[in-house]
């Protein structure tokens, strides 16, 4: 499983990295970044939990 | 002490934005004494990093200049703010609001139903004042006919001027509106209790959720209604009755919203942009820091002032002309929802019910035009249109 962001989707809301800081980190301008782009089984939840709670549903786990 | 601001002038409240932008160019620390000493920080980098950094800018002293303590979401930071998110989330999700925008469609149209034969009106009576509030009452499993008798006034809420233990963020038990809580509250528990199913709205939630292995008490439950219920009413109000204001300012606009309806979301997001409905909210410094050079002591207010951002000539272009074509990828960057941790839940209700709302005003009222200026709402950290007084082409009457 990957972990995706759409930058064009994205509001820049920060709730990834607040809600999962293992697997987001936002830049100076507030833009997310992945930190783990291929998902361990165990990191899977906490992405789930992620992609539910963005605001822009831009988040996505892709196989 | 000397003021660099007073925010409390009415000529402020009328011309926010050529006062933030002196400050920004003269004063980006700006102080105040009124009523107390409080400090504003008005560009968007500065808005931007004190969002960013919670822990020294915390929110646990809430987000307004007084503050009863307590508080749900806006006034708490990790870990309760957390749970707090995790627990409202599902009733925000885009997932929620698409099986919600039929009923949003069906509520406005009837709405306008209502009142399309007499040609002219209030809009902000009409529609932009119902329209939040009935949708956040249904939302939160409220009776959408006695919401609208106690609209709740978040300028009441969060005046300064209220004192400290005033402040009615949940609806004191001895107001209607707490009373009515309260009633609706010991319902829910008594059809838990006897294994009923509950309605599937914010209320059944709140009152079967569990955090930690215990339940949220009455008066929890109460925090988060009373907040959601202001959070998601007045200031959607406000932000419906600025979009439709500012495309009627500007005809050139309007005619391209009206000709090219994939607009709608642009202009409804530059609305948002153009007139932050809350100017600003407080971040309290839980450590002695430097702002611009000035020193200041721990338990500072500093107030964010997200309608400054929005309009920061070195993060805009051309920040005072109202555009709908400009590109969304940079409106939606706009700091009427916050940013960071605390950012605005109900942000995509909010933009639903604004492009829904301006839909069906462009189809149902044809040649919408203002008649006389509107009001504006004079209120502390609140900014907007109180009334917005339109006439339209009424459709000719039926024949029998």
């Amino acid at each position: 499983m990957r972990l995706t962001i759409n930058h064009d989707l994205c509001l820049k809301s920060g709730q990834c990295a607040y809600m999962q800081p293992d697997l987001f980190r936002l830049d100076e301008g507030g833009a997310p970044v992945v930190l783990v782009e291929l998902l361990a089984d165990s990191d899977i939840p906490k992405a789930q939990d992620a992609a539910t709670m963005c605001p822009a549903q831009a988040i996505a786990l892709v196989t | 002490m000397s003021a660099d601001f007073d925010f409390f002038d009415p000529k402020f409240q009328k011309h926010p934005h050529e006062e933030f932008r002196r400050l920004q160019a003269q004063c980006p620390f700006a102080h105040t004494d009124n009523p107390w000493d409080w400090y504003a920080v008005t560009r968007e980098a500065d808005v931007r990093a004190l969002l960013a950094d919670w822990e020294l800018w915390t929110s646990n002293s809430g987000p307004g200049l007084a503050h009863a303590g307590g508080g749900v979401l806006v006034s708490v930071d990790p870990p309760e703010h957390i749970f707090d998110r995790r627990l409202i989330n599902k009733a925000f999700s885009p997932a929620q609001l698409l099986a919600m925008e039929g009923d949003i469609v069906k509520l406005v149209d009837e709405l306008i139903d209502g009142f399309v034969d007499k040609g002219g009106g209030d809009l902000m009576q009409l529609l932009a004042v119902p329209v939040p509030l009935i949708v956040i009452a249904r939302l939160l499993g409220l009776d959408p006919d006695l919401v609208q008798q106690m609209r709740p006034r978040a300028d009441m809420v969060i005046h300064p001027a209220t004192p400290p233990g005033k402040i009615e963020m949940g609806g004191q038990p001895a107001s209607p509106q707490g009373q009515y809580f309260q009633s609706m509250i010991d319902q829910r528990r008594k059809m838990l209790a006897a294994g009923e199913a509950m309605p599937s709205d914010v209320l059944s939630s709140l009152v079967a959720a569990e955090l930690d292995g215990r339940t949220l008490t009455d008066e929890e439950v109460m925090g988060f209604m009373g907040f959601l219920f202001i959070a998601g009413s007045q200031t959607t109000t406000q932000m419906i009755g600025s979009v439709i204001y500012r495309l009627l300012q500007n005809p050139d606009q309007m005619e391209k919203v009206r000709s090219d309806r994939a607009l709608i979301p642009n202009a409804v997001e530059e609305g948002l942009r153009y007139d932050a409905p809350v100017h600003g909210l407080f971040r309290t410094n839980t450590r002695p820091t430097e702002v611009h050079g000035v020193a200041i002591p721990e338990d500072t207010k500093v107030i964010c002032m997200f309608g400054a951002a929005n309009h920061d000539p070195e993060f805009w272009d051309h920040p005072e002309k109202f555009d709908v074509e400009r590109p969304y990828q940079q409106t939606k960057n706009h700091y009427s929802f916050g940013k960071g941790i605390h950012y605005c839940m109900g942000a995509p209700l909010a933009r639903l019910e604004g492009a829904v709302t301006l839909r069906l005003v462009l189809d149902r009222l044809p040649g919408l035009k203002l008649v006389g200026e509107p009001e504006v709402i004079s209120a502390y950290v609140l900014h907007g249109v109180e009334t917005l007084p339109v006439t339209w082409d009424a459709p000719a009457p039926r024949q029998a």
